[in-house]
């Protein structure tokens, strides 16, 4: 990673935290779409994500994404909220950070608009963030795991979509 | 064109979620109001949180963050639960949660004397592991209790 200058430290520092607390946030709003489908989650997680994804597609730095999950980990440990992954949140946070970072990587030479970039680091971030969650603390099998699956894969694309929307909007106001 | 692309894929996987849904929900078997389905050697039988006896439970839990919370519910051991449908023989059991949530608990701790038990509250029924250092096998808004 490139030097980040004072401005950028900021800006990452903040998009951690709403990453962190958005989730808590909206989860009365997403429960009532996970509990109609008997699912344990997969859609905060999406949001809380595209606050990685925003910063990384802001500042065009490789391990942005994996700093702030670093972030994002440390606050939550040290005031206790680690949810039912216990001291194994630690790979829950650190897991989709690398996945967005790595898929940044390797999709700088390909030819993808903003958009599409965004709905894919955010869709497979999430998707990782599912699947972790999944490894660690559901042990869901089969159908309800596609469709667990599936819904953080969804719900991050539509979340990235509007991240790209944010973006281009921060983008007008702040310049890295 | 560019922007007709993530169109298509965001079509596309609003469809699988959706065949996915009508796969799940189409297969959950519908159990009745205020019952736990109990499996045991293939057999269904269902158990009424209506007609449970239950009694005043007091027990500590660790949650994720090492902190220690007590609860005071009303509740039955779930080594009753099992006993009450002739259920003696087994290895382990797994409490499954409404949104597929489940934990697996042995019969060694089951048989342990006021430490696993199905809470019952504003009817819904919950399993908590008492003095389980980890409470991940507290399992909320129980339906499904499978013994094998």
């Amino acid at each position: 990673m490139r030097k980040l200058r004072v401005k950028e430290l900021i800006f990452i520092a903040i998009c951690a935290d709403l990453g962190l607390f958005s989730k808590r946030m909206i989860s009365p709003f997403t429960n009532i779409i996970t509990d109609a489908l008997h699912i344990p989650g997969g859609i905060g997680t999406s949001f809380s994500l595209m606050f990685l994804v925003l910063s990384v597609m802001l500042l065009k730095k490789k391990g942005v994404a994996t700093l702030m999950s670093f972030i994002q980990c440390v606050i939550a440990l040290s005031i206790g909220m680690v949810g039912s992954m216990g001291a194994l949140s630690i790979i829950g946070y650190m897991v989709p950070g690398m996945v967005i970072d790595l898929l940044f990587v390797l999709t700088k030479k390909i030819q993808l608009t903003n958009m599409e970039k965004c709905a894919l680091l955010n869709a497979i971030g999430a998707l990782s963030a599912a699947l972790t969650a999944n490894c660690i603390v559901f042990h869901l099998k089969g159908i309800v795991l596609a469709l667990y699956g599936s819904v953080a894969l969804f719900s991050g694309l539509l979340c990235g979509i509007l991240g790209d929307i944010l973006l281009r909007r921060i983008q007008k106001v702040i310049q890295f | 064109m560019k922007k007709r692309r993530l169109a298509i894929v965001t079509i596309a996987l609003a469809l699988i979620v959706g065949v996915c849904s009508w796969m799940y929900l189409g297969n959950r078997t519908a159990i009745p109001e205020n019952c736990i389905e109990l499996v045991y050697e293939n057999k269904t039988s269902y158990v009424d949180l209506d007609k449970l006896d239950l009694k005043e439970v007091t027990g500590e839990t660790i949650n994720g963050k090492g902190e220690v919370n007590t609860i005071h519910s009303n509740g039955i051991e779930l080594k009753d639960v099992l006993e009450n449908h002739k259920i003696t023989s087994y290895e382990n059991v797994t409490v499954e949660a409404d949104d597929a949530y489940s934990a697996v608990v042995g019969k060694e701790e089951i048989d342990e004397k006021e430490k696993v038990y199905v809470l019952v509250e504003e009817e819904k029924a919950s399993l908590v592991v008492f003095g389980d250092p980890n409470s991940k096998r507290n399992v909320r808004n129980v339906i499904r209790i499978t013994a094998e």
